[in-house]
């Protein structure tokens, strides 16, 4: 093969051809609706919804997507269904703040102290066990008929998650946070508000979203 | 001066299924005002527990560590630490994260803002204050784990393998810094390493540790001058002594590094269009 006969390589042109090939991949993959994988999982529910309404055909069983949407329509303008609603929303507000009150300084002394943790832990584990429905009856006794029951439930059904996620938030805070704190002269107090609060917040966020769950789930 | 002095120090970690891991055994060493100490030896011998008894981290099952004459019982304000993995609050930025020992100790707040540009024009870190550490790298944070230690001028600083997690580009080129902020500010350092070479590069004095029942087992000066040069004869003398000695210690397979020219790959045809394409 003579120098003349060799393919001509140019760096220049291939470098740009791969530039092209690579923005034409990223063009591929760039999602141009990031709403549409949640569009069509509602739309295939609906459509089963609509198939299973079609098939039972009878209002009570299985009201259709459209009857249902309409409901919701009229009830959202009626005032005595707003006024029931901003009840229901107290109640949860303040069961949560409750839970909230409770739970993150149980979490934080037991999450803190092995000793306290030896001693709340048992109490705590038989107590979170106990069945929602048993509490019904006795909740009604003790706080009479109105908000106190249900205010006590979604306090109740709150304050474990966030106990036992605060408790895990503080266990996985690193040993060397606390000797780097140590180190540095850092107060009991400082300890507290500086490593422990921050260090296990990841872990309450679950824990508060476990108990707002929870709370909804528990309103009568 | 003394400042530090380890007293018969015996360390035996127990729990109900051992009777008795003995991690260091009757170690006594003394460390000099202004000077930088290196501990020295193979994994598991027992160098970073040593240095967490100094910190006050864990308590010695015997002996005692005294600092300027006291017993240390706790961690203190007057050790600082450095961390393999930093220990720097990833909650907080840069600034709060170095000011925060400073606002511990009740330093006047007048003083912090000058302490605290100056610490970074030390660390060469100017102008990222307002970062937080994870958006910073490895070798960043770890030059602010260091001055974050300084900042309130401790009677000394307890450095466990600082560049144990950096690269070796990366690591030559933070203990020229090192040295640089040592330099400017002197302290008395105690530094554990498993790095024959860094330990010469840092420190005034090598503490060899032997693997088995942690004992000290040589005390080597390192009489050089600084800023150090690799390439002087001492220098590389003191590197083989050093190397020699931990080989003793922890005698590893003398042929296992030995080069095998037969396995080298291929040369690379450098005409071919295919290799420059996968290099653009």
């Amino acid at each position: 093969m003579t120098p003349e006969m060799r393919p001509v390589f140019n760096a220049d042109a291939t470098r740009e051809k791969i530039r092209n090939e690579i923005i034409a991949e990223n063009a591929k993959r760039k999602v141009r609706f990031p709403r549409m994988y949640w569009l069509v999982t509602l739309g295939v529910i609906i459509l089963i919804w609509q198939l299973a309404a079609m098939r039972f055909h009878n209002p009570i069983l299985m009201p259709t997507p459209w009857s249902t949407a309409v409901g919701l329509f009229n009830a959202a303008r009626n005032a005595e269904v707003l006024h029931d609603l901003s009840f229901t929303m107290k109640r949860i507000g303040i069961g949560f703040l409750l839970s909230c009150a409770i739970g993150l300084p149980l979490g934080f002394v037991m999450g803190y102290s092995r000793m306290a943790l030896r001693f709340l832990d048992p109490i705590i584990n038989s107590v979170r066990l106990i069945p929602m429905m048993a509490w019904v009856p006795l909740s009604i006794v003790w706080f009479g008929i109105g908000d106190g029951p249900s205010v006590f439930m979604i306090t109740f059904v709150g304050v474990f998650p966030i106990t036992l996620s605060t408790i895990a938030g503080v266990h996985e805070i690193s040993p060397d946070f606390y000797h780097a704190a140590r180190c540095m002269g850092a107060s009991r107090w400082s300890i507290f508000r500086d490593v422990v609060v921050p260090g296990s917040l990841p872990g309450i966020m679950t824990g508060i979203r476990l108990a707002l769950g929870n709370g909804w789930m528990s309103v009568i | 001066m003394q400042r530090l002095f380890v007293e018969n120090i015996c360390k035996v970690y127990r729990n109900k299924k051992n009777d008795g891991h003995l991690v260091l055994k009757d170690i006594s060493f003394g460390v000099k005002t202004g000077e930088f100490v290196s501990l020295l030896g193979p994994s598991g011998c027992g160098k970073t527990t040593l240095l967490r008894l100094i910190a006050g981290f864990i308590q010695p099952t015997s002996g005692r560590v005294l600092v300027d004459g006291c017993q240390v019982s706790k961690p203190g304000p007057d050790r600082s630490f450095v961390f393999q993995t930093y220990g720097l609050f990833p909650w907080m930025t840069i600034k709060d994260n170095i000011l925060y020992p400073m606002r511990q100790q009740k330093m006047p707040e007048v003083e912090h803002r000058k302490r605290l540009q100056d610490l970074l024009a030390l660390a060469n870190l100017e102008g990222k204050e307002d970062l937080y550490p994870h958006q910073l790298s490895g070798g960043m944070q770890q030059r602010i784990g260091v001055i974050r230690a300084l900042s309130c001028r401790p009677k000394m600083l307890l450095m466990d393998e600082p560049l144990g997690a950096v690269d070796m580009q990366m690591r030559n080129k933070l203990q020229r810094e090192m040295e640089q902020i040592f330099m400017n500010d002197i302290t008395t350092v105690v530094m554990v390493t498993h790095d024959v070479d860094e330990a010469v590069f840092m420190s005034d004095r090598v503490l060899v540790m032997s693997e088995h029942a942690g004992q000290i087992v040589s005390d080597i000066q390192i009489p050089l001058q600084r800023p150090r040069n690799r390439s002087d004869k001492t220098y590389r003398e003191k590197v083989s002594q050093l190397t020699a000695l931990l080989q003793n210690v922890y005698p590893w397979p003398k042929d296992e590094f030995a080069k095998n020219d037969d396995n080298l790959p291929p040369e690379i045809e450098t005409n071919n269009p295919s290799y420059y394409c996968h290099s653009v």
